[in-house]
């Protein structure tokens, strides 16, 4: 091949990458995304909700889960940091950024102060932008609605001390309620060999106890 | 016309304001002091009542007036706070207010937890969460803060309106979970305003209220004749919006707001009252609610003339411009721009740095250096203000580092303190006394002087610590505590005596209190009762002199011990209505009490202050470090409500939290209106990465459309890097070489195990057998996997002496040995039931062993010590080996045999000398005729020349008997003893070399991946730093 044939084909590689993230961001679309490291997934992310905000979503009503602090971190920041750079662009710049995001939409004058406006909107959603962890938007819910929970208004979630000294003395209780049911049990598992699922649960929980039994008073 | 003072007229109704980046409280100061000196009345300033937002401020007020009038003392003003109304000291001047008999008495805060946390329990029971006190504790704090929150919007002499509740779910269609809600707020709806009324009070937050109401009402009727000033209160409350607005009309009233911006123009100031998060929004409502116009508000007389910072002012405000117009902001930004000759945004980000620190700690190490340089000038004055507890607490120890002591204004945490925890160690003890880790914890408290004098003290816990405390947990008393340490004869007196003292102290307080010590479940005073009795007594401390200091002299002692006293009072009179409260959890209930309360510092820095934002509001300093700017800490994250969503709460008329953050907005404008600002956050928090202040990407995406640098603290970070240790690290450097002198390298009588250990890790074997480092046992840890093999071993041998070891009865009997020789070692009985269930496959293979030598014939010998001598380059060297099973067969055949409960070395390690074990024992053998006994004790001698077998058991889940000399390719046994002679010989050798150094686990290819903790050497020799970077030594 020569080197000309291999430009051609990055460059073919590379408009088809941005036309592929270009329908994956369209809001309208459901899509599943799969891509390398460093391939551009976050940047789909923001401009699907770049997009979404310039069809006029309220920013708090927008949900983004992410499964680490630091992505849910990441991508705020990075959707602040486009927005930031909207809010004071000229209009020439700021055509041209709407205009590769989407190519089919006229940016008019209105289209400009919508899009401008978009960052201290997004700074200033009421009760936060709703990006973050699996984790955080779980324990939201249950803040909000304890009581259909059932838990205590104002709960606090567990650290993994505490989790951890709990689940020994929830498996001691077990074992003291119940010991010759238990044996019978654990013989049983034993007999099925390590490759049981249940059997490597139990085990599992037996260390867990173990383990947890060291940490004492939680002082 | 009205006017607070003849002179200086003003607007009408009475309202000023001192914008901000002006030292408002010496400018309120200055103009007063003019104002009375031109009326000639020498009694015009004493006559004269200010009200302020906060302590602080009035204090602050006070140093004002004494600057600004040049004199040692002062006829001062009568200078108060809002919250303090009425004056109960009796220094109302004349309108009769302290003496209102009609003000409703308003109830305790405490007393009202309880009786909601009580009310709760008793209502919800059957949740399963009911029956932890502290879960109880923590619904009852989400109501009391509902009941908080609603009295703030509320008004007029009724208590909070709830009535609107009713039917409010049905009349907004919203969905039928919130009945559920609704039912549950019926305890502060319905019930709780029933029972203040037939105890005739109030809610403690409608009392506050009302004060002010009465005020208004009062003045608004009859004006006091002498002047009255509101000052510096943006009116964020109702009611004080309301008094607010009695006083601007007063004839001799004034009221002064901090900071409204009057240059904003009128279409931007719209925007500003739909704009809840804008820094005006609060001031726009107040003068809403005021009836007063923006452009009515007169500038407080003495600001008009120099005011240099406006240009600050401007680029702040615009930054924080509502966000409606921020579709147009580069155009504001040309305009801004074209306002002035210089260029307003640059000159207004004068002075003003911005700094991002990496984490938590070198922001903290940034804004210490910068408070410091504060001080080499000898008249600077300098803040942090920050609302992030932990940060300024850290700054502060900083700070103490060049002996500079800031107190945190805001206090330390009482559960923190000296006092706080040692009640709370005293807590956990009395929860479970024979805890090993909460007894250790509790002595190691300083307060904790158990009436001994320090050396008797740190003899006895050393001794309890080493002897009878290491190790898996035994005891469940501390009569069995006493006991084993008994056992340890005249090494565990000094344990026993301070075992029995802690015991006896217990028993006093027992008495005392009349709880037994195996006590269940007590009310909360009992417990509390016997806390304190108990931390008193422990809290003895005798001087070497001979001298006992009582304990109660020395737990109650300093601002600590004040705190805590009051603090336990409080609870002690009020927490009896949540009935007995189980002894399990009792420590985490204390501390979850005393969480939120803390102890206020008494003396201050003259120049420096760590303020929280509320503090900080009116004060000025030359220096002003906003920090901890990431969303989530300022502005803070709003909690979410439990009980109502907000469009409820917003039908029930109660403050969307969201002013809340409008409010700390106008807190960050004000201060970083001031000359020389510092904003700092850190880009980490947590450990996990944080977002930056809303505040601050506004202000940098300002500057970035403006083009304008914003200074960043180059030299102050460079400087805070210098100063920390350096953290660059050289792995080549950390990895530990020692080489010791040849002559110490002789290990004299070492195991055969521990040659293994040598070859595989000779840093490990020279920290043990060399340096004897070896570590202590955790306290209260679970059992060990040594220790778990061990009792494998003894379980073996028992099976030895047993007359029948097939069938049902031999294996139950197994089972039942192998329990109680795990029991033995320290396993609960749980973990002891849990192993021998499930050891059924490896304990029929101890068993199946046994008897197929039984069947041989051959003599099974157990536990038995093998030794002989070596010369090597390194001098003598004895070798032993502790055989766990030898069979000695009819023929002669000597089978050595090695119970491993982990995985043992393979069979090519072995042979290469890299598993040594098995092969020096059968060297051992070889070379010098060994006696052994049989189990009835019987001498056997073995022949040197008698054939060996070289084998391994695997125990566990998938039991397997190994032979050395089995397998392929096959060999011959005579040959690879020969070789493993050799081989230790050059082992020895080599180490006899002055240049050959014990390095860590040399071969990384067969680097075991040994986590630290469960390999304490692994710790020591620091791998964890550098083993990675490291690759494999060439041998």
């Amino acid at each position: 091949m020569t080197d000309e044939t291999l430009i051609q084909g990055a460059t073919a590689h590379y408009a088809a990458t941005v036309a592929n993230q270009r329908r994956a961001a369209d809001p309208a679309r459901s899509v599943w995304a799969s891509a390398n490291a460093g391939a551009g997934k976050t940047k789909v992310l923001i401009d699907r909700i770049a997009r979404l905000l310039l069809a006029g979503a309220a920013p708090e009503q927008i949900l983004a889960v992410t499964y680490t602090k630091a992505a849910a971190a990441e991508m705020q920041t990075r959707l602040f940091e486009t927005l930031g750079r909207w809010t004071v662009a000229s209009d020439s710049e700021l055509v041209g950024a709407l205009g590769d995001l989407e190519p089919d939409v006229v940016a008019d004058a209105g289209r400009l102060k919508v899009a401008r406006r978009l960052f201290a909107r997004a700074l200033e959603a009421p009760g936060g932008l709703q990006i973050q962890t699996i984790h955080s938007f779980c324990t939201a819910i249950l803040q909000r609605f304890p009581l259909e929970a059932g838990l205590t208004p104002g709960f606090r979630v567990l650290d993994e001390i505490e989790t951890g000294q709990l689940q020994a003395r929830a498996l001691e209780l077990a074992m003291q309620g119940a010991p010759q049911h238990f044996s019978v049990l654990i013989a049983r598992l034993d007999e099925e060999g390590p490759g049981q699922t249940a059997g490597r649960g139990t085990a599992h929980a037996d260390n867990r106890w173990r383990d947890s039994r060291g940490c004492g008073a939680r002082l | 016309m009205a006017a607070v003072f003849p002179s200086l007229g003003g607007p009408d109704p009475s309202v000023f304001t001192i914008p901000a980046g002006t030292s408002f409280l010496d400018r309120l100061a200055a103009t007063v002091l003019d104002a009375c000196a031109m009326s000639g009345d020498p009694f015009a300033l004493a006559d004269t009542m200010i009200l302020l937002p906060t302590r602080r401020a009035a204090r602050a007020l006070g140093d004002a007036f004494l600057a600004a009038s040049g004199r040692d003392a002062l006829l001062m003003p009568s200078i108060r706070t809002l919250a303090d109304l009425p004056f109960e000291d009796g220094m109302d001047p004349g309108d009769g207010l302290a003496g209102d008999l009609d003000a409703p008495v308003a109830c305790d805060r405490l007393e009202r937890l309880f009786w909601l946390a009580s009310t709760i329990k008793a209502r919800d029971f059957a949740a399963e969460w009911a029956s932890d006190p502290v879960a109880v504790l923590a619904a009852a704090r989400a109501l009391a803060d509902l009941l908080d929150r609603a009295e703030l919007s509320a008004s007029g002499p009724e208590g909070f309106d709830w009535s609107r509740l009713n039917g409010l779910v049905e009349r907004r269609e919203l969905a039928a979970h919130w009945e559920k809600s609704v039912d549950f707020l019926s305890i502060i709806t319905t019930h709780w305003p029933a029972v203040l009324e037939s105890r005739g009070q109030c809610d403690v937050g409608r009392a506050g209220r009302t004060r002010l109401e009465r005020l208004a009402a009062r003045w608004s009727q009859t004006p006091p004749d002498h002047p009255v000033i509101i000052a510096g209160s943006t009116g964020s409350v109702r009611a004080s919006r309301e008094l607010m607005s009695v006083v601007a009309r007063l004839p001799k009233g004034a009221v002064v707001l901090p900071g409204l911006d009057q240059a904003m123009d009128e279409a931007t100031w719209v925007q500003v009252l739909s704009d809840e998060q804008h820094p005006q929004s609060g001031l726009a409502r107040t003068l809403q609610v005021m009836g007063v116009e923006r452009s009515q508000v007169g500038v407080w007389p003495g600001c008009e003339s120099a005011d240099p910072m406006a240009q600050r002012r401007a680029v702040l405000n615009e930054a924080l411009t509502p966000k409606e117009v921020t579709s147009d902001w580069p155009a504001r930004i040309r305009e801004l721009r074209a306002k002035s000759v210089d260029d307003t945004l640059q000159a207004g980000l004068s002075g003003l740095t911005l700094i991002s620190a990496d984490n938590e700690e070198s922001e903290a190490t940034i804004i210490a250096l910068a408070l410091r340089s504060v001080l080499e000038d000898p008249e600077g004055t300098a803040a942090l203000v920050t609302p992030d507890q932990a940060l300024a607490r850290r700054v502060a120890a900083k700070l103490q580092r060049w002996d500079i002591a800031v107190n945190v204004s805001s206090g330390e945490p009482l559960a923190l303190s000296a006092t706080g925890m040692m009640l709370r160690l005293v807590t956990a003890w009395i929860e479970d006394p024979a805890c090993p880790v909460r007894l250790l914890a509790l002595l190691a408290h300083p307060l904790c002087g158990l009436g001994m004098d320090r050396t008797e003290r740190a003899t006895a816990r050393d001794c309890l610590d080493r002897l009878v405390l290491r190790g898996p947990r035994t005891a469940d008393s501390l009569a069995d505590l006493i006991a084993r340490a008994r056992d340890m004869k005249e090494a565990g007196g000094p344990a026993v005596a301070l075992l029995e003292a802690l015991q006896a102290i217990l028993d006093q307080s027992c008495t005392q209190t009349g709880l037994s010590d195996g006590e269940c479940a007590a009310p909360l005073p009992d417990w509390l009762l016997m806390v304190i009795a108990t931390a008193e007594a422990l809290a003895a401390d005798r001087s070497p002199d001979g001298t006992v200091l009582a304990g109660a002299s020395r737990l109650w002692a300093g601002p600590a011990g004040e705190a805590a006293a009051l603090a336990l009072a409080g609870l002690q009179t009020h927490s009896a209505i949540l009935g007995p409260v189980p002894r399990a959890g009792l420590e985490r209930l204390v501390s979850a009490l005393l969480d939120g309360q803390v102890v206020r510092p008494i003396d201050t820095h003259p120049r420096l202050a760590i303020l929280g934002p509320l503090e900080a509001r009116l004060l000025a300093f030359d220096t002003i470090i906003l920090s901890g700017l990431n969303e989530g800490v300022w502005p803070a994250r709003l909690p979410h409500d439990p009980f109502l969503s907000p469009s409820m709460a917003g039908a029930l008329g109660i403050d969307r939290p969201e002013r809340r953050t409008g409010l700390a907005a106008h807190d960050f404008a004000q201060l970083a209106a001031q000359q020389r600002v510092l904003l700092t956050r850190s880009a980490r928090q947590a450990d996990a990465p944080a977002v930056e202040s809303r505040w601050l990407w506004r202000l940098r995406t300002l500057a970035v459309g403006a083009r304008v640098t914003l200074e960043t603290g180059g030299d102050l970070v460079r400087l805070a890097d210098a100063i920390e240790p350096d953290r660059t690290f050289d792995p080549g450097r950390a990895r530990p070489e020692p080489r010791p002198p040849v002559r110490h390298r002789n290990p004299g009588r070492i195991a055969v195990t521990q040659v293994e250990t040598w070859v595989r890790d000779p840093y490990k074997f020279y920290a043990r057998q060399l340096m004897r480092l070896f570590p202590l046992d955790p306290v209260d840890a679970p059992m060990g996997t040594g220790k778990r093999g061990e009792a494998w071993h003894l379980l073996a041998e028992d099976v030895t002496s047993w007359p029948v070891v097939t069938g049902a009865a031999a294996l139950a009997e197994a089972r039942v040995a192998l329990a109680a020789r795990m029991r033995a070692f320290g396993a609960t009985g749980n973990a002891a039931t849990l192993e021998a269930a499930r050891s059924t496959t490896a304990l029929q293979f101890v068993l199946a062993m046994e008897a197929g030598s039984r069947d041989r014939g051959a003599r099974a010998l157990v536990e038995q010590q093998v030794e002989a001598d070596f010369e090597t380059a390194l001098g003598p060297i004895r070798l032993r080996a502790r055989v766990d099973r030898m069979e000695a067969a009819p023929d002669g055949t000597v089978t050595v045999i090695d119970y491993k409960t982990g995985t043992p070395p393979s069979r090519k390690e072995a042979l290469a000398f890299y598993g040594p074990q098995l092969t020096l024992t059968g060297l051992i053998i070889r070379r010098e005729a060994q006696i052994v006994r049989t189990v009835d004790g019987q001498p056997i001698q073995l022949k040197p020349a008698a054939p060996v077998s070289l084998q391994y058991v695997k125990l566990g889940r998938e039991p397997k008997r190994s032979a050395l000399e089995g397998g392929k390719p096959p060999i011959d046994m005579d040959t690879l003893i020969a070789r493993t002679d050799d081989r230790f010989h050059a082992l020895c050798d080599r180490f006899a070399r002055p240049g050959q150094a014990y390095l860590f686990q040399p071969l990384v290819k067969h680097r075991r991946k040994t986590r630290t903790f469960v390999d304490p050497y692994v710790h020591l020799a620091r791998a964890d730093e550098w083993g990675e970077a490291l690759g494999t030594e060439p041998e």
